[in-house]
C-alpha cells in the first residue's frame, strides 16, 4: 500500500517564550512507495520524527493530507484510525517499547490479542519471526530481561507479525552495536521484498548500504 | 527447610492465633465470684489444647518434604474441623447466648478453625498439583 | 490465545494490587459493616416497641425513683419490685384503661446451670395482650403449672428441666429472636411465679420480706378504651391512684432512641471518614499506577488501540480490583457483624437484631455497589487522561 503526504505541515506551540509558534515540518508533499526501503535520515530535531508520527496517524498535522491507498487517515474518526494502524501500518517506535505484564511472545502477539485472539497460524508466524530475528528461546521470558538489542528485535517482530503493508520504523538501530544494526537492517529490508512500504527514520549514516531510497531532511525541509 | 509457600505461613500464623487468642484475647467467661470455673472454661482448655497441637504441627511441617507438609495440612485441616465443634457442641458453653464464650470466644475460634481448614485444604491442593506438573 | 491485558497488568504488579484490593476491602466493609449495625439497630428497636406493645405501663413509686425500671424493662437487668394487688384493681376501675393485664417479676440467683441471674417474667394469661401473642408464634399449648418459655438468648432447649429456687421447672417452648431484653428472659404463667416468689420468700432469698406472694403484682400494661388519650389517662392514674408510677411506654424508648441516632451518626461519621481517605488514597493510586505505565499505554496505541481500549484497560483493572476487595470486604462484614453480633449488642448496650436475609442481601449487593462505583469513579480520572495522552511525544527520544 502506498502512502502519500501532500503539503504536509506540522507546527508546534511553545510554551513560552516569544516566539510562541514554531514549524517543525514545512509543506512537504511526499510518497512511500511500496516493496522499497525508504532511510530517512537528518540530524536530531529536524523533524523525522514528527513526520513519522503523521505518516502513522498519532499526531494531526496542521495542514496537508496523509492518504494511506486510498484511506484519508486524519477523515477517520480515532476508533477507524486505530483499526486502520492495527491492521495496516506496522510501527517501531523509539526506544524499549515492551508491556512488562507480557512474555515477549505475547508481546509479539498484541496486535492480534489487542483486537480479538491468536491462533495456530498467528502463533506460528510470531514463533518463526522471533527464529528469523534470532530471539526465538526468549520466547516465553519477561521483557524486563532482555537486552536492548533484543527488545529492538522483539518490536521489529511486533510490527511485523500482521505482515502490515506500510512499516514505520523510528531510529530502530539507535543504541545498537553493529551486529544488531544489521540485523535490524535486514529485517526491514525483507519486509520492503515481501512487498511492503517501508520507512526508517535514523541519523545513522550505516544505513545507507541497505536503502532503496535515500531522503534527509534538515529543519523541517525534506530532500531527495 | 525450603522457602516456605503462603499457605505454610498461613497456617503457622493461624494455628498460633488460635492458641494465644483463645487463652489471652477470645477467651471464655471469667471465673465466678466463688472462684469455681464454669462450663464453657473447659471448653476454652480443650480448644487451647487442640490448637497447640495444630501450632507444633505447622511449625514442625515446615522442615518436612512437600508430600510429608501436604498431608500434615490435611491432618491439620481434620483437627480444625473437629475443633470448631469443641465449643458448644462438645463442651456446653454457659447458660445465656450473650455470655462471652458464646458471643466472643466460640464465633473467633469457629472462624479461626475454618480458615485452617480452607489453608489446609488448599495447600494440600497445591501439592498435588505441583506433582502432578 | 486470548490475553486480558488488565487482568495480566494486575498479575504482573501483586503488591500494588494487593494494595488497591485491600483498600477496596476496606471501603466496603466499613459501608457494609456500619450498615448492616445500623440496621440491626433499628431492627432491635423496633422489636423492643412491638414487644413492649402497650400504651402505659404502672409500676410502684419506688421502682421509677430507683431508675430500676429502665434497668429492669427496658435494658434487662435482673430485677424486681413490688405493689399491692388493690393497685392493680384501683387501677382497672380508672377511666378509660381499656385493656389491661398484670405482669410479675423476679429475678434467678446462679440457679443450676444458670451460673448468672435471670429475669424471671410472669403473666396471666387471661388477661395479657403483650407476650401471649408473640409467644403463640414458638408455642400454641397452654403453660401448665410449672412449665416456662424461655427467651432466644437461653441456652436451655425444650423438654430441659430449670430449678429456680428450688422449684423445677420444664421448658414448654424457646422464643424466636427478638434482640431486646426479652431474648434472656424467662416467662411464666402466674401460678407459676407465685410459686417462684414464695419459695425465695422461704429460703429468704427476696429483698421484698413478708409480702403476700398471691396479692402483689410488679407491673400493670394499659392499652387506653376507644376515646380516650393515652396523657389522659396515664395523668388520672398520677394523680388518683397513690405509690405508683404511670409511664408512656413511648417515653420509655425515647431514651433508646436517641442513643441510636447518637450511634447511627457516629457510624456514619466513620463511615465517611474512611471513604474520604480511602477515595483520596484510591484516586492517588490509580494515578501514579497509570502514570507510571504511560509509556506502555503509549505504545498500546501505536500498535493500535482506540483511546476507549485504553479507557477500557484501566477501567477493566479498577472493575477487578473492586469487585474482588468488595467482595472480600463484604464477606468479611457480613461474618465479623454475624459471628459476632451478640458481643456487639453487650458492647453497644442497645437492642440489636439481624435483619432478615432479604435486607442483608440487599446490604451486601448495595455495598459491593456504592464500591464499584467508587472505584472506577476514581480510576475514571485517570482512564480519561491516559485515553488522551500524546503518543507522540511520549515515545518521542531526542532525535525528533
Amino acid at each position: 500500500m502506498k502512502m502519500t503526504a501532500q503539503g504536509l505541515t506540522k507546527e508546534y506551540a511553545r510554551k513560552s517564550g516569544n516566539a510562541n509558534r514554531f514549524t517543525a515540518l514545512h509543506p512537504l508533499d511526499f510518497t512511500l512507495e511500496t516493496g522499497a526501503l525508504t532511510v530517512l535520515m537528518g540530524r536530531s530535531g529536524s523533524g523525522k520524527s514528527t513526520l513519522l508520527n503523521l505518516l502513522a496517524g498519532l499526531m494531526r498535522p496542521t495542514g496537508g493530507t496523509v492518504l494511506a491507498g486510498e484511506t484519508d487517515l486524519f477523515a477517520l474518526s480515532d476508533r477507524e484510525l486505530s483499526a486502520f494502524r492495527n491492521a495496516h501500518i506496522g510501527v517501531i517506535p523509539q526506544g524499549q517499547t515492551a508491556i512488562y505484564s507480557l512474555s515477549v511472545l505475547e508481546n509479539v502477539l498484541l496486535p492480534y490479542t489487542l483486537t480479538g485472539s491468536a491462533e495456530g497460524e498467528e502463533i506460528a508466524r510470531a514463533k518463526a519471526l522471533l527464529e528469523r530475528l534470532d530471539i526465538a528461546g526468549l520466547a516465553d521470558i519477561s521483557p524486563a530481561d532482555l537486552s536492548g538489542g533484543e527488545l529492538r528485535r522483539m518490536a521489529i517482530a511486533r510490527a511485523l507479525v500482521r505482515q502490515p503493508e506500510i512499516l514505520l520504523a523510528d531510529e530502530p538501530t539507535a543504541d545498537l552495536d553493529d551486529e544488531n544494526t544489521a540485523t535490524v537492517c535486514k529485517a526491514l529490508q525483507a519486509a520492503a521484498g515481501a512487498g511492503a512500504a517501508v520507512l526508517m527514520v535514523t541519523h545513522e549514516s550505516g544505513a545507507e548500504a541497505y536503502a532503496d531510497r535515500m531522503l534527509t531532511m534538515q529543519g523541517g525541509v525534506l530532500s531527495e | 527447610m525450603k522457602k516456605p509457600h503462603i499457605t505454610d505461613i498461613l497456617l503457622l500464623v493461624m494455628s498460633a492465633a488460635l492458641c494465644i487468642g483463645v487463652k489471652l484475647l477470645f477467651h471464655a467467661c471469667a471465673p465466678k465470684e466463688d472462684g469455681s470455673w464454669m462450663a464453657c472454661h473447659w471448653a476454652e482448655q480443650a480448644v487451647f489444647a487442640a490448637s497447640l497441637g495444630m501450632s507444633l504441627t505447622a511449625f514442625v511441617r515446615l522442615f518436612l518434604d512437600r508430600r510429608a507438609r501436604a498431608g500434615a495440612a490435611l491432618g491439620m485441616s481434620i483437627t480444625a474441623a473437629v475443633t470448631a465443634f469443641i465449643p458448644g457442641v462438645f463442651i456446653r458453653l454457659c447458660m445465656m447466648n450473650d455470655m462471652r464464650c458464646h458471643a466472643v470466644m466460640r464465633p473467633a475460634a469457629v472462624i479461626l478453625c475454618v480458615l485452617i481448614v480452607i489453608c489446609g485444604i488448599a495447600d494440600f491442593v497445591l501439592a498435588r498439583k505441583e506433582a502432578a506438573a | 490465545m486470548k490475553q486480558n491485558l488488565a487482568y495480566r497488568n494486575l498479575k504482573a504488579k501483586p503488591v500494588r494490587t494487593a494494595i488497591l484490593v485491600v483498600l477496596t476491602a476496606l471501603l466496603s466493609l466499613t459501608v457494609c459493616g456500619g450498615t448492616l449495625l445500623v440496621s440491626s439497630l433499628r431492627t432491635g428497636l423496633s422489636s423492643l416497641e412491638a414487644r413492649l406493645g402497650a400504651d402505659i405501663m404502672v409500676v410502684p413509686y419506688e421502682a421509677k425513683t430507683k431508675s430500676n425500671l429502665e434497668s429492669v424493662v427496658l435494658q434487662g437487668n435482673p430485677g424486681y419490685f413490688y405493689m399491692d394487688m388493690s393497685r392493680y384493681e384501683k387501677i382497672a376501675s380508672r377511666e378509660g384503661v381499656g385493656q389491661i393485664s398484670a405482669q410479675f417479676f423476679l429475678a434467678s440467683t446462679s440457679s443450676g446451670c444458670c451460673s448468672i441471674p435471670v429475669q424471671i417474667i410472669g403473666f396471666d394469661p387471661e388477661t395479657d395482650f403483650t407476650i401471649t401473642p408473640w409467644i403463640r408464634r414458638s408455642y400454641g399449648g397452654a403453660l401448665e403449672p410449672g412449665d416456662i418459655v424461655v427467651g432466644n438468648d437461653l441456652n436451655a432447649f425444650v423438654g430441659d428441666t430449670l430449678t429456680f429456687y428450688g422449684v423445677d421447672c420444664r421448658v414448654a417452648a424457646k422464643l424466636d429472636k427478638t434482640g431486646t431484653y426479652y431474648d434472656a428472659a424467662v416467662f411464666t404463667s402466674v401460678e407459676t411465679i407465685q410459686q417462684l416468689i414464695a419459695s425465695s420468700l422461704d429460703k429468704g432469698m427476696n429483698d421484698f420480706a413478708g409480702i403476700d406472694p398471691e396479692r402483689v403484682v410488679s407491673a400493670v400494661l394499659i392499652n387506653t378504651a376507644d376515646g380516650y388519650s393515652i396523657e389522659e389517662v396515664l395523668n388520672d392514674i398520677n394523680i388518683h391512684v397513690k405509690k405508683v408510677k404511670a409511664v408512656q411506654t413511648k417515653e420509655m424508648i425515647a431514651g433508646i432512641s436517641d442513643s441510636l441516632r447518637g450511634t447511627s451518626d457516629l457510624i456514619g461519621v466513620l463511615i465517611a471518614a474512611v471513604w474520604v481517605l480511602g477515595l483520596v488514597i484510591l484516586l492517588l493510586a490509580f494515578t501514579m499506577s497509570v502514570n507510571e505505565r504511560r509509556r506502555e499505554f503509549a505504545v498500546l496505541r501505536v500498535i493500535g488501540a482506540s483511546q476507549g481500549k485504553l479507557a477500557a484497560v484501566v477501567m477493566q483493572e479498577a472493575m477487578l480490583t473492586g469487585l474482588c476487595g468488595a467482595g472480600i470486604g463484604t464477606g468479611l462484614a457480613l461474618i465479623g457483624v454475624a459471628a459476632f453480633r451478640s458481643a456487639l449488642e453487650a458492647q453497644l448496650g442497645l437492642p440489636f437484631l439481624l435483619p432478615g436475609a432479604g435486607r442483608i442481601c440487599l446490604i451486601a449487593v448495595l455495598s459491593i455497589l456504592a464500591v464499584l462505583i467508587a472505584g472506577t469513579a476514581a480510576a475514571a480520572v485517570s482512564a480519561y487522561r491516559i485515553s488522551r495522552i500524546d503518543t507522540a511525544l511520549i515515545l518521542r527520544g531526542d532525535n525528533g
